[in-house]
């Protein structure tokens, strides 16, 4: 009976399964025994975390400038568990931030993104890019006072883009000025574009790394080196043990932080006054205070500038390894940017205006 | 026709008529998708007209003293500055030249704040510090009679 199954199965899918064997036994090199290297897993999980609590909040909310923000406090105030979901979806997408900014770290200060690695690094890049798009459209759904203004904010900020500003601004807005269009396409990004984006940017980064195999990482010091006989153990089982255990913490730490912090709706936007004290999520605090720091052009112009240079990083350290062989320069200014922008938080976070 | 009288692609050769023809292709596929494109993106960048522009009575004349300002309000509660010299009132628009937030009005500092990115504009709405790269946006301004009445974008 069992055979006669698998016969229908096999005749009706003819897929060779143990094709499949090998495609999840991937040797894992032994240093991914370690927590700290296994921060590309949590993103993932996280993803998949806000994408079923966000398509739970779709069945409620309406993206209808009148109607989006009692929408939202209807979810938060009158839906069984409402605020719990919300919650979730919200503290999420925070950890993907942070997680998705460790997980840089640790590939910038192990030099993962050098060849034949760089492409995988591009896409790192553009998922960086899509995770805040994701943050800030989010916020701009909630229509309270601080989404609307962001919305105007991070809006005019592109139309100042050198050349092609105006366009850009103009497909975000839906028209001259922020309307009803401008929520329609911040809703359309969240819930349409960017997952669809992020699903083949991940789908791109995962099989990159899968051909690449994973990067060794060989502590000399503790006596470790190429011929150890136990440098790999099998993705299957032994690593997707490894990233179940974190993705249960992870529902676990999510859950307990929605009911610890429940989140806030604030004030319903008002288009015609500003409040007096502003300030957008804290992984924007960066780009906010470094516009206050310098005059309009300067300051937008110098952020794309730095975004460039992220994105072109694997070539611009060969070049200067090629001038500094061995002093491991980047390293240095990288240890300086995280400073930087700790410092920004800091600043933004603690300052009263 | 079997797997192995297909030509393997690198033996094909194309001749002239051939080459022709797979130029003219590609180029209608070109042509057509492109068209295709530019009217979708056309339809994705919507209808850019600026709003329209709507004369609203800010103040009596009286109400402004000469050589001082006053803050109004449109109906929709945007405020704009009324500045008055003898005869001749202009008005400011409060949307910061930065990045569009709208900034507070301090009368100890006699001063317009920007909350978003900490500008300041002086009485006449120029910048004084900060990152606004030009002054507030002035209105147009008609004085009928007694009344002063500005002509604002729709809100």
């Amino acid at each position: 009976m069992a055979d006669r199954i698998l016969n229908w199965v096999s005749e009706r899918i003819p897929f060779d399964w143990d094709n499949l064997k090998h495609f999840t036994s991937e040797p894992i090199p032994r240093h991914m025994h370690k927590w700290w290297f296994c921060l590309g897993g949590t993103p993932l999980y996280l993803f998949m975390i806000q994408l079923v609590s966000g398509i739970a909040l779709t069945f409620y909310f309406v993206p209808d400038p009148s109607k989006a923000y009692e929408s939202v406090r209807y979810i938060t105030e009158e839906v069984p568990f409402g605020w719990w979901v919300r919650g979730i979806h919200r503290w999420s997408g925070e950890l993907m931030v942070v997680s998705v900014i460790l997980h840089m770290m640790r590939v910038f200060f192990t030099a993962a993104y050098r060849r034949p690695r760089e492409i995988n690094w591009l896409i790192g890049m553009a998922l960086l890019i899509t995770v805040f798009t994701f943050g800030f459209s989010g916020y701009s759904l909630i229509y309270n006072q601080v989404s609307y203004w962001a919305t105007v904010v991070g809006t005019n900020m592109a139309a100042a883009v050198p050349f092609v500003g105006e366009y850009m601004a103009g497909y975000l807005r839906g028209g001259p000025v922020i309307s009803a269009n401008t929520l329609t396409r911040m809703y359309v990004l969240h819930i349409g574009v960017l997952p669809t984006a992020a699903f083949g940017l991940l789908a791109l980064h995962i099989f990159l790394i899968r051909i690449h195999g994973v990067s060794e990482f060989i502590d000399t010091s503790h006596g470790e080196s190429r011929d150890d006989e136990d440098r790999f153990f099998p993705f299957f089982p032994d690593h997707l043990l490894t990233e179940i255990a974190i993705g249960i913490f992870l529902i676990f730490l999510v859950s307990q932080l929605a009911i610890i912090f429940p989140v806030q709706i604030g004030e319903p936007a008002n288009p015609a006054v500003t409040p007096e004290h502003i300030k957008p999520e804290w992984y924007f605090y960066p780009v906010f205070r470094w516009l206050k720091l310098f005059s309009f052009q300067t300051g937008i112009v110098s952020t794309i500038g730095i975004v460039m240079v992220m994105f072109a990083w694997p070539w611009v350290d060969a070049s200067i390894e090629r001038r500094f062989p061995g002093r491991e320069v980047s390293v240095f200014i990288g240890i300086a940017a995280v400073v930087a922008m700790v410092v920004l938080v800091l600043i933004e976070g603690l300052s009263g205006h | 026709m079997s797997a192995s009288e297909i030509t393997p692609i690198d033996k094909v050769t194309l001749g002239r008529r051939g080459a022709m023809a797979t130029i003219a292709m590609a180029a209608g596929i070109v042509v057509s998708y492109g068209t295709a494109a530019i009217y979708g993106l056309r339809f994705l960048f919507g209808r850019q007209k600026p709003p329209r522009m709507v004369q609203v009575l800010s103040a009596a004349l009286t109400e402004v003293p000469d050589g001082g300002s006053r803050l109004a309000q449109d109906l929709s509660g945007r405020k704009f500055l009324l500045v008055r010299s003898g005869g001749n009132v202009s008005a400011f628009s409060t949307t910061c030249t930065h990045l569009g937030c709208q900034v507070h009005w301090k009368t100890e500092d006699k001063a317009f704040i920007c909350p978003c990115h900490d500008a300041v504009f002086d009485a006449n709405g120029n910048p004084v510090e900060g990152p606004p790269p030009i002054p507030l946006a002035r209105y147009p301004v008609e004085v009928r009679g007694s009344n002063i009445f500005v002509s604002m974008p729709e809100a």
